[in-house]
């Protein structure tokens, strides 16, 4: 547990398109799957290239973060699916705890700045 | 009188200014002509009806196992391939459309772009530069032909090490964020 929670926090922060890649993936999706994802968990503030997801993508499976699980068929096309890994879940949740932190923060900056 | 549908375009583009290059593409195909080969130094366009079209640049090494997927990740983003040339890969789309007009959508990765490029030429400059250095060790060879051979290896050497030069510029500048993209 201890040592695969090292191994995770090693990536964090994450920049925002891996946040956003990272997320997307609780639930096992094709790339365009994620593309779609992000645009719409964003409402649409986030676009995700597809240069940007690529190279993200062969970077994190490399990295064991996420993993390729079979393929769906896409239009008459194959197309990979991506899932996270055991590692890639404590990242995404190691991550959503550190935000959680800093929203707290952010909420109580915000409302003494309106006091004073 | 044949009507020429087909024209190859002799241009030579920097690596580091494939700005330009996708802008001389959108160019092109405002005037009708649609890029079908680029090949590093020429470029094969086809007639068709002129468009406003946004040309993008990728360099990337998917391999021949994860070429489809590659491609696969553009055309579902709309995005349709338009030649290949070594790891350049050429895509176009129609401007505006309400498109994503970047395939890179974050500096981070633009910067992996060029490092991916970068990572190549050093090897050539390194191996270059080991090589002019081994042969001035060695004797001096009076021959014409060898002084010409060496003449030429230290050229290259020399250019392998502007293009490194001009890239890690171009890096550096994508990191202090003052272009999102070159507009010269």
């Amino acid at each position: 547990m201890g040592e695969l929670e090292d191994k995770a926090r090693r990536f964090l922060p994450l920049t925002e398109a891996t946040f956003y890649v990272l997320v997307s993936l609780v639930a096992p999706r094709h790339g365009y799957g994620i593309m779609q994802n992000v645009a719409s968990v964003s409402e649409n503030r986030v676009k995700l290239g597809p240069g940007t997801l690529y190279g993200a993508l062969t970077n994190l499976v490399k990295q064991g973060v996420i993993e390729r699980a079979g393929e769906q068929e896409l239009e008459g096309e194959r197309r990979k699916i991506y899932a996270l890994t055991t590692l890639g879940k404590n990242v995404v949740r190691l991550e959503c705890e550190r935000l959680e932190i800093l929203a707290r923060i952010g909420r109580e900056t915000t409302s003494q700045l309106k006091t004073t | 009188m044949i009507d020429k549908t087909t024209k190859t375009v002799f241009r030579i583009h920097w690596a580091w200014n494939d700005d330009k290059e996708e802008r001389w593409l959108g160019r092109m195909a405002k005037e009708g002509w649609h890029l079908t080969a680029p090949r590093g130094f020429y470029y094969r366009f086809e007639k068709g009806v002129p468009a406003d079209m946004v040309y993008r640049l990728d360099y990337q090494n998917p391999g021949k196992s994860d070429r489809k997927e590659y491609l696969g990740l553009f055309k579902d983003a709309g995005w349709e391939y338009a030649g290949q040339f070594s790891n350049w890969y050429y895509f176009r789309t129609k401007a505006g459309d309400g498109q994503a007009s970047e395939i890179h959508t974050d500096p981070e990765s633009r910067i992996a772009k060029y490092r991916r490029l970068l990572a190549l030429l050093v090897i050539i400059f390194i191996a270059m530069w080991t090589q002019v250095m081994t042969s001035i060790g060695q004797h001096r060879n009076p021959h014409g032909f060898w002084s010409a051979i060496r003449g030429l290896q230290v050229a290259i050497t020399i250019l392998m090490a502007y293009v490194v030069i001009r890239l890690l510029i171009k890096i550096e500048r994508i990191k202090k964020g003052r272009i999102g993209r070159d507009t010269k």
